[in-house]
C-alpha cells in the first residue's frame, strides 16, 4: 500500500486519505455543542429507516404474514435463532428485542461505508461505538446484578475461585479493571478499528485509482488505475463481509458477557 | 436447541475463542497498568526514578499471568 501512496504523491492533486475524512465540517448549529455534519445526518437517516422498517413490519402483525412483515420477521429469527438461542437458551429470550435492535443497529451504521455517494461507516467515529457498548454494559451488568444480586455477582467476578484469600488483595484490582473498564472499551474499539481502517482503505484504493486514470503522469499509470480500481472493487466486498462480521461479534460478544454475568460461577 | 433449560454452554466455539482472547488482553493489559500505576505513586511519594514503576510492572504483569492462569488455564482441563 506504502507504494501506492509514494507514487500517487508524486503529483500535485492527489494525497492520501488521512483521520480528517472522520471530521467533515459542520452542517448545522455550527458552534453549539447540538452541532451536526455529514455523519451525524447519515447516523439519523439510518437509525430512523430502520425503526420504519421495523414498525411497518409489526405495525399490525398477521398470523401469516405477508410483505415487510416476512423481512421482518426473518430479521428478527437470524438473531434468535444464531444469537439469542445459541448462546443464552431458551431462557434468554427476553433479550431478543435488545440484541435484534443493536444487532441491526450496527449494520446499518457499518453498512453506509459501502453505500454509494454515502461513503462514511458511521461506526467508524468512536463516539456511536462508546454509546453502543455503554448500552451492552449496562445490559450485562444489569442481568448479572438480577440473576446473583449485587455481592454474588461482584464476587463471582471479582474473586477467583481456587486462590488464598490474601491474594484478593493483590488481583481484585486487576480483575475490576479488565472485567468493569477494559472489556467494554476493548467492545467499542474493536468495531471502530475495524470500520476506520477498512474505510481509509476503500478511500485509498478507489482516490487512486482516480488519479492514475484521469491524471495520469504516464501512459502506464491508466493501466496501474484499471488494476487498483478492481482491487478496490474486491475489497468492498471484503468490506461487505467485515460489515456483518463486526456486527455480529458485537451483538454474539454482549450475549456471551450476558450469559457469562447471569451463569453461576463454579 | 429444542430443551426446557438447556443452556449451551460450548456451542459456541469461534466465539469463545474470540472472547477469552480479549479477556486474556484485557488481564495482561490490567495487571502491569494497575501495579504501575501503584509504583509510579510509590517513586513519586519515595523520590526514587522509575523504579517502583519497574517493579510494579513487573509484579502486575507476574499476577496477571496467574490470573489468567486461574481463569482459563485450568477450566479447559477440567
Amino acid at each position: 500500500m506504502s507504494g501506492i501512496v509514494v507514487l500517487a504523491s508524486e503529483g500535485d492533486t492527489w494525497s492520501p486519505p488521512s483521520l480528517g475524512e472522520f471530521f467533515p465540517p459542520a452542517i448545522f448549529f455550527e458552534g453549539t455543542p447540538f452541532e451536526m455534519n455529514r455523519i451525524h445526518l447519515i447516523a439519523m437517516l439510518m437509525t430512523g429507516l430502520l425503526s420504519l422498517f421495523f414498525v411497518m413490519a409489526f405495525r399490525n402483525p398477521q398470523v401469516v404474514p405477508r410483505g415487510v412483515q416476512n423481512v421482518g420477521e426473518v430479521a428478527l429469527d437470524l438473531v434468535r435463532t444464531y444469537i439469542v438461542d445459541e448462546i443464552l437458551g431458551v431462557e434468554g429470550r427476553k433479550y431478543t428485542a435488545y440484541l435484534t435492535t443493536l444487532f441491526f443497529l450496527i449494520l446499518s451504521f457499518n453498512v453506509t461505508g459501502i453505500i454509494p455517494f454515502v461513503n462514511m461507516p458511521v461506526s467508524a467515529t468512536i463516539g456511536f461505538p462508546v454509546f453502543l457498548a455503554l448500552t451492552s454494559y449496562v445490559a450485562f451488568n444489569w442481568a448479572g446484578i438480577k440473576a446473583q444480586g449485587i455481592g454474588g455477582y461482584l464476587s463471582s467476578n471479582l474473586f477467583i475461585p481456587g486462590v488464598p484469600k490474601v491474594m484478593y488483595i493483590l488481583l481484585t484490582p486487576i480483575e475490576f479493571l479488565s472485567t468493569f473498564i477494559l472489556r467494554p472499551i476493548t467492545l467499542a474499539l474493536r468495531l471502530m478499528v475495524n470500520m476506520l481502517a477498512g474505510h481509509l482503505m476503500l478511500v485509498l484504493f478507489f482516490s487512486a485509482a482516480w488519479y492514475f486514470i484521469f491524471f495520469p503522469n504516464s501512459p502506464l499509470q491508466p493501466i496501474l488505475g484499471i488494476g487498483v480500481f478492481g482491487a478496490g472493487f474486491a475489497f468492498t466486498l471484503f468490506e461487505s463481509l467485515i460489515i456483518v462480521i463486526q456486527a455480529y461479534i458485537f451483538t454474539l460478544l454482549t450475549a456471551v458477557y450476558i450469559a457469562g454475568a447471569t451463569a453461576e460461577h463454579h | 436447541m429444542t430443551g426446557k433449560s438447556d443452556r449451551p454452554r460450548r456451542r459456541y466455539g469461534l466465539v469463545e475463542g474470540e472472547q477469552v482472547a480479549w479477556s486474556v488482553m484485557a488481564t495482561l493489559i490490567a495487571g502491569p497498568l494497575v501495579y504501575g500505576v501503584v509504583g509510579w505513586g510509590v517513586d513519586t511519594l519515595v523520590g526514587t526514578n522509575r523504579v517502583f514503576l519497574a517493579l510494579g510492572v513487573l509484579v502486575g504483569f507476574v499476577l496477571s499471568t496467574f490470573i489468567v492462569y486461574m481463569r482459563f488455564g485450568r477450566d479447559s482441563r477440567e
